[in-house]
């Protein structure tokens, strides 16, 4: 089910036109997430993951996940806006893939500081390593499914009581678990788990544990933001990473 | 006071004898941390240490942070009775310096836990950087225990668990977590990961009490662990860490 990349040396599930589902390294390779330090402009963040790449001797096609803060929650027309400045910029670095987006994704809007712009906050990428770890990125999942109205799309539209968050993070979890099914990867494996909303950590996270079988080991990562769309109110994304680079 | 660890290349905040209250790596080091794929039981840990460190081509003095996971909270005089034991392999090791412990430490119980003995889940070192880097550094778990003196009248809102009381003890928390992170001579806009371990309700503790007061930091989320303390009556803890490189091995 995943589509093999040509040049970058991983396998992607397709997604949407903005990002693919997830990411994950061949053989031989490995995948390594950098966060940024300060915050950068998105467009410029490019430059640096360019830099990056080429300091290390690596082809922008190692790119293979970005992560983004963004203003706030948009709407359904903003977000397209944003979408196609976004992929053409990817289409101009080169790295679709017989037009389909390969590079996986988070974009979430901070409570607390929030940006200007959107701003790059992490990417990832592929490098050659001897070690046999299986290394994978899953794109923020939210509480969004196929659907006409809104109210058809968003699970428990228009509510953030406790029992209506607890379904959402059951959804959002299970959307998580199957795209990494799907990629071939596993809990035990998993290495960092996101959860992304302003509502309802308490009475929550404690069933999100439950349901991260191995990885709740590790505990998980409760970000105070929104994902990227008005309505929808809970995120997910989750990781198997060997080595996290934090830089300046 | 930050004292020197020449050996280790790094500073530490003296703390009490299991533990320090932090490590800072000194300039052209930086301390790097390993969680463990899969956990192992402590000593057996210190073997594995050991055997990275070497790999590494790094001595025994480069260890400078451990995180243990224990089977279940235990009383004062369980706490101690370990902490002899593990302070004897690090005196073993030859890595206190004079009569301190220089190793940051945090240890807690996980609440679904299943295991039988205090296993190593992650741990710390310093390496060379050959250049200037941004300071990196690990403060060591701190629960709501007054000075850190090892006894129950020391524990803030002893016995009380309601949401008044969780929050004093974890305002006291995020005190000595600011403290620490001023007496390491470190700041907010470097911290990476915020941890906070409890099995206690958050309700009303993490915006007001936590977020409000980590400035920057909070831009990378906040660590949510369902986790006790590892002594019993302790309800809250939390730990801190600048790192720039993570390895999960």
């Amino acid at each position: 089910m995943s589509i093999a990349h040509p040049t970058g040396h991983y396998h992607f599930l397709k997604g949407g036109a903005p990002f693919s589902s997830g990411v994950i390294a061949d053989p031989g390779y490995e995948i390594v997430r950098v966060t940024l330090g300060s915050a950068t402009e998105w467009c410029h963040g490019f430059d640096h993951i360019r830099s990056h790449l080429t300091g290390l001797g690596l082809e922008v096609t190692s790119l293979c996940a970005i992560e983004l803060r963004a203003p706030a929650p948009m709407t359904l027309e903003e977000f397209r806006t944003f979408n196609v400045t976004y992929r053409e910029k990817l289409s101009h670095w080169d790295l679709l893939v017989d037009g389909v987006n390969p590079v996986a994704r988070t974009n979430v809007a901070p409570m607390y500081s929030p940006p200007v712009k959107t701003e790059l906050y992490a990417f990832s990428y592929t490098v050659p390593t001897d070690d046999p770890v299986s290394t994978f990125v899953i794109s923020g999942a939210a509480d969004s499914q196929k659907g006409k109205t809104p109210e058809e799309r968003v699970v428990c539209f228009g509510q953030t009581d406790v029992d209506s968050m607890r379904k959402k993070a059951a959804f959002v979890v299970n959307l998580v678990e199957q795209r990494m099914l799907d990629l071939g990867g596993s809990w035990d494996s998993v290495s960092s788990t996101n959860f992304f909303s302003v509502h309802g950590m308490d009475g929550v996270i404690d069933g999100i544990l439950g349901a991260l079988g191995p990885a709740a080991f590790r505990g998980t990562v409760w970000h105070h933001a929104w994902p990227p769309l008005v309505d929808l109110k809970l995120e997910m994304d989750a990781r198997a990473i060997r080595q996290e680079i934090f830089a300046c | 006071m930050l004292i020197n660890n020449p050996e280790g290349h790094y500073h530490f905040l003296k703390g009490i004898g299991p533990y320090s209250c932090g490590v800072i790596a000194d300039p052209k080091y930086e301390i790097v941390r390993v969680t463990l794929r899969h956990s192992v039981p402590w000593r057996q840990g210190f073997d594995f240490i050991e055997a990275y460190l070497k790999q590494q081509g790094l001595p025994r003095a480069a260890f400078c942070a451990a995180e243990l996971r224990s089977p279940s909270p235990v009383s004062f005089e369980g706490f101690a009775a370990f902490n002899d034991a593990y302070c004897s392999v690090l005196r073993e090791w030859g890595l206190f310096v004079g009569e301190l412990n220089p190793i940051a430490r945090t240890n807690v119980a996980l609440t679904n836990e299943t295991r039988s003995q205090v296993e190593l889940f992650a741990f710390s070192y310093t390496v060379s950087t050959g250049d200037a880097v941004q300071p990196t550094f690990i403060i060591a778990g701190a629960g709501e225990l007054r000075d850190g003196i090892l006894e129950p009248q020391s524990i803030v809102c002893q016995g009380q668990t309601d949401a008044l009381a969780m929050k004093e003890k974890a305002g006291y928390v995020m005190q000595v977590m600011e403290q620490r992170l001023d007496g390491l001579g470190a700041r907010w806009d470097v911290v990476s990961a915020t941890d906070v371990y409890t099995a206690q309700p958050l309700e009303g503790l993490v915006e007001e009490t936590i977020l409000n007061r980590l400035g920057p930091a909070r831009r990378h989320g906040l660590h949510y662990h369902k986790a006790y303390p590892p002594i019993l009556e302790i309800e809250f803890e939390m730990d801190m860490r600048g790192v720039r490189c993570q390895i999960f091995a």
